[in-house]
């Protein structure tokens, strides 16, 4: 069994804090778990507690809410695009023109993902004056991990830097690709040479047979990028021909915009407008792509090819899903088919309350920075929690890290305050926690006062001005060394400055289904028939209801106030509610 | 193992560095310590190998030679290492310095043979990191990744795998957590 | 420090050793066992390096690169004397930190990485690369130009650099061996 470290995850409110799980609102009588609104216990194991549990640290603090905000409820905002391998930033402008890829040099390896590194073929030069000689080409890309190179693949670069550009004009085994400007060239010569042989038989709908033209072979295989733009070329021009500008709002452009346009193609759905006919008439003069100059691209109908090669290669020539994935447009079935992976940009974002728009985080936009304008997170707000056992484990058997079934367990809470008031803390916890396993518990000390995070210095000067509190410390821990059972109910175990531990009782259920009758409850009765320990059902969670108060100076975080008329003088009343989950350990099975 | 500790564990020096008596630290002279870095025992720091390049430019300063330079705060457990990495440039084979920022904490058995570590690392129990890896601030590697030779890590990345890629990002209320100040003042002779 | 405490140790037997003159051995490498062990010329041994030849001689080639804390030899007892093989290292080979090898074969040029493992009775071909944290299995035979990396992926390699990489490790010893003081007199 692997060890286990106690957690503390908070809920976030945007969760509808206080909905009934559905064991609760399961069909049982409402007089056997007395379920009043206060009595509605937040359970950590409901299919939806997953996607409201957060560590502290992921959580942040809306000032003009007053209320925790978690990764769900947070709006992002992109503040930079960066290469995620050279560090550059890169202007929204060219994310927009060039796509959301490194355009440098910046490549990732197609077999592994690893970073791929530039390097010549030719032996580096040696002897005398080796220093001063510049590296000279032919460069390849290299993966230093899994030892790939770019040779593999048929190409070599002339210069070690610009790769992408360089990489985008070669095809796989060296031949060149066209640019779009070349594609675009290129289409208008052949459409030329194209209107003048078969008008007439685009007209008659008469399929084409080999027409003798050499560079317009019909079949001509295409890469992605090619056939999308002959594909819009055709499309457009078939909008702009089909759809006279005047009549339905069409400018060349898919024109979906228009309300001509749409009632048009709401029309085409509900099927008796009055736009019906005009869309059939129209619909003469639209037809599809047909060959490869209109991007027309037919999948070979058996795999024949690919088939020959695998039998004459083998399977290991072929390419995994995940590599595949890095190819979302085309067909690479093989290794060799595979090209090195521009780097995806990554971004740094600020992040705004959903509600109020408030900016909760907002990061330098250098990306060499790591420094923030704004951060409010949750750590700063409100009480962290952390959870120990109250007494170490004393026996050395393997089986010490686990929680004994039916014998109480004492933990300690501790709550530390972030805040510059002291904070009133009141706790609550179901009597059992819920799920098919109850294990009963109890806050020993379930309301108190945690102090407040002043300077630290004044608590070294307080500590040595009167050693009452600290010799007051060391005799409850005496006590407890002595005589075993000394935590009391209703004192705090322990306090400092702005912290405070409270100790936690806890019976663990036991997890075999035969127990005493009156440990069980209803679901457990009821799911009998499913007598397996599901996965980590033998961890014990507790729901813990937090209510924190204090009292704020009103005046200084509300100076943007957003219309709040809370502007009383000096202090504010302020309280917090939330739902924490405490992951005290896993259960021996017995 | 008769003679052992009436000592304690480590040796501290003046800047606060505690370095384990049994950890194997090879070419002292060309390892700098910013001070309060933990060493534990068995890691091994390879400060022999130095770089032996030299830049054509006679304008670069000959200071003293330096292998591995180490920031405050670092954490380095048990049986891990440092290892200064080495490249063929220009035709010539050389060892380049590592370089290790503050606040870094490297986990037992880890390898690295990084060239640059930012401040605020984390890096867990058995990974590799590659030769001339560059890892940014604020950076959390998971148990047992190996960091391909030459990645480069932005900051406020997570990351795991073999070979390592990023995973996960880390939240803004994690940066606090990564000082290694307390972890420094807990360790004890 | 430990170099004092492992003086303090029972001087342990030295196993029979066939050095050439012009390997590169650091002091703290360690040569143990009862077996010959023989290294080939302009090999360099790091510090922390374990060759042991308890079980199986130990045979390593020319210009190989043995870094620190990897292990060498047949680790274990074999269960019947036959089955120890010795363990032989061709030309040119690097083992990187932490590796072990208890091969039958590792061909020229191959590359061991950080911390991988190649088991008792392996053949590693020519040109292999282990990657870091990976492992052969016992007797498994490796075709030249295999690499292994991440979690026992596959491929080989075509890139047809293997002479500038061979180069590249001669180039790395003659810079090692500036580096590391030699003291081939205490392994004799």
């Amino acid at each position: 069994m692997t060890s286990f470290t106690p957690y503390t995850y908070f809920q976030c409110p945007c969760t509808e804090s206080s909905l009934p799980t559905h064991r609760l609102s399961d069909s049982s009588p409402p007089a056997e778990n007395e379920s009043s609104d206060d009595e509605r216990t937040f359970d950590p194991r409901a299919p939806r507690a997953n996607y409201s549990l957060y560590p502290l640290e992921h959580l942040f603090y809306c000032e003009d809410c007053h209320q925790i905000r978690c990764p769900r409820c947070v709006l992002d905002e992109i503040v930079t695009w960066y290469c995620p391998n050279c560090l550059f930033e890169v202007p929204s402008s060219t994310v927009k023109a060039e796509g959301n890829r490194c355009t440098r040099s910046c490549f990732q390896c197609p077999i592994c993902i690893a970073p791929l590194s530039v390097s010549s073929v030719e032996a580096p030069p040696s002897g005398l004056g080796a220093e001063i000689a510049t590296q000279s080409g032919p460069f390849v890309l290299n993966c230093g991990y899994c030892s790939w190179s770019s040779k593999e693949i048929g190409i070599q670069f002339e210069k070690p830097n610009g790769i992408f550009g360089q990489l985008a004009k070669v095809k796989n085994g060296g031949g060149p690709i066209l640019t779009a400007k070349e594609r675009r060239k290129d289409r208008e010569d052949r459409k030329r040479d194209f209107s003048g042989s078969s008008v007439s038989e685009i007209r008659e709908e008469t399929p084409e047979i080999d027409v003798p033209r050499e560079p317009l072979d019909p079949n001509e295989k295409l890469d992605a990028e090619s056939q999308f733009s002959n594909l819009r070329a055709f499309y457009q021009s078939q909008l702009a021909d089909a759809s006279p500008v005047s009549a339905l709002g069409f400018t060349g452009d898919y024109g979906y915009g228009s309300p001509g346009a749409l009632s048009r193609i709401m029309g085409l759905y509900t099927g008796s407008t009055a736009f019906d006919k005009k869309a059939k008439s129209k619909s003469g003069a639209m037809r599809e792509a047909r060959d490869a100059l209109e991007g027309l691209q037919i999948t070979p109908s058996s795999d024949e090819e690919a088939l020959v090669k695998l039998h004459a290669e083998g399977w290991h020539t072929t390419s995994s899903c995940s590599q595949r994935a890095e190819f979302p447009n085309s067909q690479a079935q093989f290794i060799d088919d595979l090209r090195p992976v521009a780097y995806l940009l990554r971004t740094k974002r600020s992040k705004r309350c959903k509600t109020c728009r408030h900016i909760l985080s907002k990061p330098e936009s250098k990306v060499q920075t790591t420094r923030f304008r704004i951060r409010l997170v949750a750590l700063n707000y409100i009480p962290s929690i952390s959870l120990k056992p109250l007494s170490p484990p004393t026996s050395s058997s393997s089986s010490s890290s686990l929680l004994q079934p039916m014998r109480p367990v004492q933990f300690l809470l501790t709550f530390k305050n972030p805040l510059f008031d002291s904070v009133k803390v009141t706790l609550a916890t179901p009597t059992k926690t819920p799920g098919r396993f109850a294990s009963k518990v109890t806050v020993l000390c379930p309301q108190f006062e945690v102090g407040a995070n002043t300077d630290a210095w004044e608590e070294a000067l307080r500590e040595n001005g009167s050693r009452s509190s600290t010799s007051e410390k060391r005799r409850t821990k005496a006590d407890f060394l002595e005589g075993q059972h000394q935590a009391e109910a209703g004192k705090v175990w322990e306090r400092g400055r702005n912290w405070v531990s409270v100790v936690v009782e806890v019976v663990p259920a036991s997890l075999s289904f035969q127990g005493p009758e009156f440990l069980k409850t209803e679901e457990r009765r009821q799911g009998e028939g499913d007598k397996e320990v599901r996965e980590d059902e033998d961890v014990l969670e507790i729901p813990v209801f937090v209510r924190v108060e204090w009292e704020a100076d009103s005046a200084h975080d509300e100076a943007g106030g957003l219309g709040a008329s809370k502007e009383k003088e000096g202090k504010e009343k302020r309280e917090l509610a939330y739902w924490c989950v405490l992951g005290v350990g896993r259960i021996a099975r017995d | 193992m008769s003679k052992k500790p009436v000592k304690g564990e480590y040796i501290e020096t003046d800047t606060g560095n505690k370095v384990s008596r049994r950890s194997q630290i090879i070419g002292t002279t060309n390892i700098i310590l910013g001070g309060k870095t933990v060493i534990q025992a068995e890691v091994i720091i390879r400060g022999d190998l130095l770089r032996t390049y030299t830049s054509s430019n006679p304008g670069e300063k000959q200071g003293n030679p330096v292998a591995v330079a180490i920031g405050r705060y670092c954490f380095f457990s048990r049986g891990c290492e440092l290892r200064p990495p080495g490249k063929l440039y220009k035709g010539q084979f050389s060892h380049y310095p590592l370089k290790i920022a503050d606040h870094v904490f490297i986990g037992p058995g880890s390898i690295i043979e990084a060239a640059l570590i930012g401040s605020h690392v984390n890096i867990g129990a058995n990974c590799v990191v590659g030769k001339f890896a560059i890892i940014k601030d604020y950076v959390r590697i998971l148990d047992g990744t190996v960091v391909p030779p030459n990645m480069v890590i932005p900051s406020f990345s997570i990351v795991a795998g073999r070979p390592g890629r990023v995973v996960g990002e880390i939240a803004e209320g994690e940066v606090d957590g990564m000082d290694l100040r307390e972890v420094y003042r807990e360790v004890r002779n | 420090m430990s170099n004092k405490r492992q003086s303090m140790m029972p001087p342990a037997p030295k196993p029979p050793t066939s050095l050439s003159s012009s390997i590169v051995i650091a002091e703290h490498a360690s040569l143990t066992g009862t077996k010959l062990i023989m290294i080939g010329s302009n090999t360099v041994i790091h510090p922390r390096a374990k060759l042991n030849s308890a079980y199986a001689p130990i045979t390593i080639g020319s210009t190989c690169i043995i870094s620190e804390r990897s292990q060498i030899g047949i680790l274990k007892e074999p269960e019947d004397e036959e089955e120890a093989e010795p363990v032989v290292i061709e030309n040119g080979v690097v083992v990187e930190v932490g590796a072990i090898v208890e091969a039958r074969r590792v061909g020229e040029g191959s590359v061991i990485e950080v911390n991988a493992r190649i088991g008792k009775g392996a053949v590693l071909g020519k040109h292999c690369k282990i990657g870091p944290l990976c492992e052969v299995a016992e007797g498994e035979v490796l075709p030249d130009f295999t690499v292994i990396f991440g979690n026992g992926m596959r491929r080989i390699d075509n890139s047809g650099v293997e002479d500038l990489k061979m180069k590249m490790v001669a180039r790395q010893v003659e810079v090692l061996r500036k580096l590391i003081p030699s003291n081939i007199a205490k392994f004799q």
